[in-house]
């Protein structure tokens, strides 16, 4: 790969989302999808293909893409480390069930730093809640008997004073 | 005695509401949202008033409350294991309590807000089970970005996040980031808890609470003016170091006749525990040990606040801290006690 001409990549690659909806991504941008680079290892002409991006729907796959621009854009202009925080720290401001779509999609495209983000801020979520708390939060059944829930509480005796 | 899976434990029987009349769950507690906007579904207009007057009890009633209480006084009235008992079980329950009630009340607001704002029956009850759309190994990773104490409070949310949160791995790594050399010094477990078994399969979770309240400082260890390595001290015994801490720099410039340690050092000095700060330190740090033991002294420090280190050999510590593993020890010790 190493002699390939520059101008391979000006190539745009196209990303159908599972609704159909086409997203032209420059091929540099796109190779940041792991998903996507390992389905061009197979191809020898990519030229006007279309790629298939499993599940994932149009409003999740705009913003992975956009995440790929700006880590893309970022690493060439060499971004502060500062900015690049505040803008991810926006990034994630999205409502709980697209966060989770975006864990998913991140998860089935193989983009590792957008799985670490998303999922460091379901992370942030729940720090410092009660179980109460995360449980409403996330709409999770508390299926313990009281004797397993007294157990568990036994266990955590040591952290009560942080509740 | 009948069996739990006939019969909702006492403890269920108390917290929930009586199934017949609210048709609610403890284990679902949207249920009665649920229900709600199904209620809805017969009159769309009709308005919160008329929607808590059509049911007996509302879950968010005034009588409701007062007879979940009332189960709840009941129940502890019943055992007597719990008359000796923290009361931190009650307030858990109270808690639980009033959040299923409060959700109840903005559930049922939200419910008619919705059904009006479509101006048609809501037919569905959406749950967000968030959680329920993630493989196993994304929730195990979400946990590896939580600290100890929250990582704990996962394992009461419920019986799956129980067992993510219970994983050894994990434990492990939380200590040893605070205390690499607990995964190689087993003797050094003892200095931290005595109470953990080295063998046990959750021995890492236990070793945790202890391990990570153990105060640390980083420093450089000098031998007059030579470089030997990082070291991280943990302080396992004695009087608190203070808030200046250790120094920076720990310059071993003098020699101290390990004869003399037992009658020099006072009984609450401060004990420490020192370990290579990386692997590469480890070169270092093995040498200042063989130095010592060569020479058959401590080593001798002198801070800035005035207090001697010393740093004893490994033989001495074996037998005077009982510590059978490699590691270095410490003493810390006011120059000039009062």
């Amino acid at each position: 790969m190493a002699d390939v001409p520059n101008q391979i990549n000006n190539i745009t690659l196209k990303l159908k989302s599972k609704d159909g909806e086409i997203f032209e991504v420059e091929k540099p941008v796109a190779m940041q999808i792991n998903f996507v680079k390992g389905m061009l290892e197979d191809v020898d002409e990519i030229d006007g293909m279309e790629i298939p991006m499993g599940e994932v729907e149009a409003a999740i796959l705009a913003k992975v893409v956009e995440y790929c621009k700006f880590h893309y854009q970022q690493e060439l202009n060499q971004t502060n480390a500062d900015e690049v925080d505040r803008w991810e720290r926006a990034f994630v401001q999205v409502d709980k069930s697209t966060l989770f779509q975006l864990i998913l999609a991140a998860n089935f495209l193989d983009v590792q730093s957008l799985l670490d983000l998303t999922c460091k801020t379901v992370a942030d979520m729940i720090k410092g809640k009660t179980p109460e708390q995360i449980r409403a939060e996330f709409d999770i059944d508390n299926d313990f008997t009281p004797e397993q829930l007294e157990e568990v509480r036994r266990d955590n005796a040591w952290c009560a004073e942080d509740r | 005695m009948i069996s739990p899976k006939q019969q909702p434990s006492e403890l269920e029987m108390l917290i929930l509401p009586e199934p017949a009349v609210y048709g609610a769950h403890l284990s679902t507690p949207p249920s009665p949202s649920c229900k709600r906007l199904r209620a809805t579904d017969s009159d769309a207009s009709s308005s919160v008033k008329d929607m808590d007057e059509a049911e007996h009890f509302s879950p968010d009633s005034v009588p409701a409350l007062v007879h979940q209480l009332h189960n709840l006084l009941n129940y502890v009235a019943r055992k007597p294991s719990l008359h000796h008992a923290s009361a931190s079980f009650l307030r858990d329950s109270l808690r639980t309590l009033l959040l299923q009630n409060e959700k109840a009340a903005v559930d049922s607001l939200t419910a008619v807000s919705r059904a009006h704002k479509a101006g048609v029956a809501a037919g569905v009850c959406e749950r967000q089970q968030l959680f329920g759309l993630l493989p196993d190994e994304i929730t195990k990773h979400i946990f590896s970005f939580l600290d100890g104490p929250n990582l704990a409070i996962c394992r009461e949310v419920c019986s799956k996040w129980n067992a993510f949160a219970s994983c050894e791995k994990q434990w492990k790594t939380l200590v040893t980031r605070k205390w690499r050399s607990l995964e190689t010094d087993v003797d050094a477990w003892k200095l931290i808890d005595s109470s953990v078994d080295v063998n046990a399969p959750n021995r890492w979770r236990m070793i945790y609470p202890k391990a990570s309240a153990i105060p640390k400082w980083r420093c450089r260890l000098q031998k007059t003016g030579r470089f030997m390595c990082n070291l991280v001290a943990h302080q396992i015994r004695g009087a608190p170091i203070g808030d200046a801490g250790l120094p920076d720099v720990l310059v071993v410039e003098r020699r101290f006749n390990l004869q003399h340690l037992q009658a020099f050092v006072m009984s609450e000095a401060s004990v420490l525990y020192f370990e290579p700060e990386s692997e590469q330190d480890r070169g270092g740090y093995e040498d200042f040990i063989e130095y010592l033991i060569k020479r058959t002294r401590a080593g001798l420090a002198l801070d800035d606040q005035q207090r001697f280190i010393f740093i004893p050999p490994c033989e001495y510590t074996r037998t005077h801290v009982k510590y059978e593993g490699r590691s270095l020890l410490g003493v810390v010790q006011m120059a000039y006690p009062p």
